[in-house]
């Protein structure tokens, strides 16, 4: 029962991203060329209140006890795997204007070519996967 | 207030509105199921379904919850989509629209330009391609914009501000030196 409510917080997700106009390949572009601001506002606001609660978790945090803190899990710290699969995520982030969430959104809204994006994304995965013990 | 519900339902947002909401969708998230949003990793959920045992669906099914977390953005995809809700035109910069026109774009209808979304060649080989770029690099990153830009920079996390350069150095990249000669195929 717990996973529908993943599901629901994804369709949530969906709704707000393509309300925004973050799953299109157009706004992509536009940001990528830095003319307008409409996708840094996303980001950067994101960010802003994503930040906000996590400092109000952690102030509260601070007086429960173990078992009742909010866990907050940072990410693995690795530079050069960070910046080399950050950068080759960039490349495809900007050929196929869409990043992860939004591959999902699109299939969603009946834009079928966007399965090639998944199927793509599925094989760059088997293939990290595969090269993992030899990257750094 | 009809207007206003039609205005919600049928027309876009600003960034002002739906940016923090995402924000306030990752810290509900965090306090009421104790995840960290992210959305990448599900690639690699979805690779262990395909060549899965029974064991590994079973542990997916009780453990991997953005298997389901995804479910629900196809769903919201789809809802959108039978209520007819989406955004006819993007109303991106006229710049970015003359910059595209020279780039063979002619179509600036819907979410995404038809010249690249169809399936003759070779434009589903660069959506592969872009794909296999994107779940290469996100998973050797550890994670893409949800995990890393939204969720990992909000911690101030190094791994994550590292990650978001390397995400706009890559996109300058490709849409200013890759994506113009794709287009050109």
């Amino acid at each position: 029962m717990k996973n529908i409510r993943f599901i629901i917080y994804g369709i949530i997700f969906a709704i707000i991203l393509i309300k925004v106009e973050a799953i299109s390949w157009f706004r992509i572009q536009e940001m990528f060329y830095f003319q307008s601001f409409h996708m840094y506002g996303v980001l950067l606001s994101a960010i802003g209140v994503t930040m906000i609660g996590i400092q109000l978790i952690k102030f509260r945090n601070k007086n429960l006890p173990e078992e009742k803190k909010i866990p907050i899990v940072k990410k693995e710290f690795r530079w050069k795997a960070n910046l080399i699969g950050g950068i080759i995520f960039g490349l495809g982030w900007a050929i196929a204007g869409a990043c992860p969430g939004p591959i999902y959104a699109l299939l969603g809204l009946a834009i079928f070519p966007a399965v090639a994006i998944l199927i793509g994304a599925l094989i760059g995965t088997s293939l990290y996967l595969k090269l993992k013990n030899k990257l750094p | 207030m009809k207007k206003i519900i039609d205005q919600i339902l049928f027309e876009s947002w600003p960034w002002y509105i739906g940016g923090p909401l995402i924000g306030l969708l990752a810290i509900a998230l965090l306090i009421f199921e104790r995840k960290t949003l992210g959305v990448s990793i599900s690639f690699e959920q979805i690779w262990a379904l395909i060549n899965s045992s029974k064991e590994t669906f079973k542990e997916l099914y009780e453990k991997s919850w953005q298997i389901w977390f995804v479910i629900g953005i196809i769903f919201g995809g789809l809802l959108i989509h039978l209520g007819g809700a989406e955004t006819e035109f993007i109303a991106i910069a006229d710049t970015t629209k003359a910059t595209l026109t020279n780039l063979g774009i002619s179509d600036f209808s819907g979410y995404v330009p038809i010249e690249l979304f169809n399936f003759d060649f070779p434009q589903i080989l660069i959506l592969l391609l872009g794909g296999l770029l994107i779940g290469f690099g996100s998973r050797f990153a550890g994670g893409c914009t949800a995990g890393h830009s939204i969720m990992g920079v909000a911690q101030l996390a190094p791994a994550s501000i590292i990650a978001t350069i390397g995400f706009f150095i890559g996109g300058l990249i490709s849409t200013h030196f890759i994506l113009p000669s794709l287009l050109a195929l």
